[in-house]
């Protein structure tokens, strides 16, 4: 720990500071508290002040109800003596961490020193906790708004993809005219015949990917309404079902899978157990595009009696550490532009861990990612 | 065949309308579902195309007041993203069919259309003979 200690008695303060040395703490020694609050203001704060009351210029008091306003967190243990009553108590009422008795017993400080940081700890652990409460209450917040946002969306997006259908049909019934009426070679007439189709389907392409994108938002927010089920589907069933979609992406890639049996059942309806298998593997596939030589490895394990892991491990870039953090968070995605929603990992992030599950990510030895998700499960 | 489109987006009402008159369907479009009943009393529809989410009424409280005031109708009912449950209720009540938007597959919607209008044709064939 790193404590500043203030006592204008030379001997006093000589002999705590080399205790406490000596026990591996970081010490500064100050001989006035206005030395201190100058080396407060000026550099990172240490983890506790130990301060003697009587001082001249600048008491013990004075001292603490500054510390106390300027740097709340900061605990402060005051060092005074049996006869000084109502000053501890004055001492306690500003904020002192706690009081020390002079003459000062050694093991009594260490005792103190020991408090004081696991104070601390508890302290920032708390700190840690209120954020990830925060931060996933913001979450929940945006998947509400992000409904309603979808909603939105899909009635204009619908009436757009529709027009953009006619206006096919009705470019498909015009053209043959165009070439018929116009024998000669007219330049602004070829340019809207080469450019029309190709404007068209680049619109289609845009209204999909919204409507791709509203889709994966309106699922990422709807199971909070469904009903628990009791529903078990067969690893070996989903399995070969997530391959088959995924067939095209699969070609060219050395994929193996180990560790299935026919009697494991994962506690998931099919559909999510499947969302959750394609999310992974075509993660690991995408991860991969590009990449020399590249590998897939589906391993399945018992993990006690009521779990399986299954675990996705590719030999591709691995993660980086600033997107090890990101991964799961709703709109990260490492993906180029219409490649990924961002959303995938999110709602099998979601999946399985409303279902008691755990879905952790490692970087592979030698390069490459491992995702594994491990599900409750049961035999038949 | 005489069709009944009923959606609050007056967009896609124009939208589904222009492609069901290039399919050669008559089409009225409506965006209340309470003018949609006035308009069944007036004419004789074989279709009836709804959403199933507006605010003055709910799927499964429009087609049966349909179903009353022509049990012939036909049904189909069009969601953005309605759980399956509640799609199963509206064709619990009587719808014959559902489609999600956005349409992206447009020319399944017109297949049962036209699938319907030949059942339709060839129904009104046999009543003559």
């Amino acid at each position: 720990m790193r404590i500043f200690v203030v006592d204008d008695d030379p001997m006093g303060l000589k002999a705590i500071s080399l205790f406490l040395s000596k026990s591996g703490h970081d010490v500064e020694s100050f001989s006035n508290g206005m030395d201190l609050l100058t080396k407060l203001e000026s550099s990172p704060l240490p983890d506790l002040v130990l301060s003697d009351v009587y001082m001249p210029r600048m008491d013990g008091l004075e001292l603490l109800k500054r510390v106390r306003d300027k740097f709340r967190d900061l605990p402060v243990v005051i060092m005074t003596s049996s006869r000084e009553l109502d000053v501890t108590v004055k001492a306690l009422n500003l904020g002192a961490f706690a009081y020390l008795l002079k003459p000062l017993v050694m093991e009594e400080v260490g005792w103190m020193v020991l408090r004081v940081s696991e104070n601390n700890r508890l302290r920032q652990e708390l700190a840690q906790e209120q954020e990830r409460m925060v931060h996933s209450q913001r979450l929940a917040e945006l998947g509400v708004l992000s409904a309603g946002i979808a909603h939105e969306i899909n009635n204009p997006n619908t009436f757009i993809r529709g027009n953009l259908d006619l206006l096919a049909k009705m470019w498909e019934k015009i053209t043959p005219k165009l070439e018929n009426n116009h024998g000669q070679n007219d330049p602004g007439v070829d340019l809207v015949r080469k450019e029309f189709p190709l404007i068209l389907k680049g619109m289609i392409e845009g209204s999909d990917r919204i409507s791709q994108i509203v889709h994966s938002l309106s699922t990422y927010t709807r199971h909070e309404s469904e009903p628990k089920t009791n529903e078990t589907s067969s690893i070996e069933n989903v399995m070969a079902e997530t391959f088959s979609l995924l067939a095209r992406k699969v070609d060219g890639i050395q994929t193996t899978v180990a560790g299935i049996e026919p009697t494991m059942r994962i506690r998931l309806p099919e559909v999510k157990l499947l969302q959750v298998l394609v999310n992974l593997l075509s993660n690991a596939l995408d991860a991969l595009a590009g990449r020399p030589e590249p590998i897939v490895t589906i391993q399945v394990k018992r993990e006690g009696a009521s779990f399986l892991s299954i675990s996705v491990t590719d030999n591709g870039p691995g993660f980086s550490p600033q997107s090890m953090s990101k991964l799961g968070t709703p709109f990260y995605t490492t993906k180029g532009p219409g490649e990924g929603t961002g959303l995938g990992l999110y709602i099998t992030h979601q999946i399985v861990t409303r279902c008691g599950g755990k879905l952790v990510f490692t970087q592979r030895e030698g390069g490459g990612a491992v995702a594994t998700a491990t599900l409750p499960a049961v035999e038949s | 065949m005489k069709i009944l489109l009923v959606d609050d987006e007056v967009e896609i009402l124009n939208m589904l309308k222009r492609h069901l008159e290039l399919e050669g369907f008559q089409v009225d479009t409506v965006t209340d579902p309470l003018k949609a009943l006035d308009l069944m009393h007036q004419n004789l529809y074989n279709l009836v195309l709804t959403d199933i989410r507006m605010p003055s009424m709910l799927g499964t409280e429009l087609i049966p007041q349909l179903k009353e005031i022509n049990p012939l109708v036909n049904v189909v009912i069009m969601t953005g993203f309605s759980s399956m449950s509640y799609i199963v209720e509206c064709i619990g009540e009587g719808a014959v069919d559902y489609f999600t938007k956005p349409f992206t597959h447009m020319e399944n919607l017109m297949e049962t259309l036209r699938h319907l209008r030949q059942k339709i044709a060839r129904w009104q064939e046999s009543m003559k003979r």
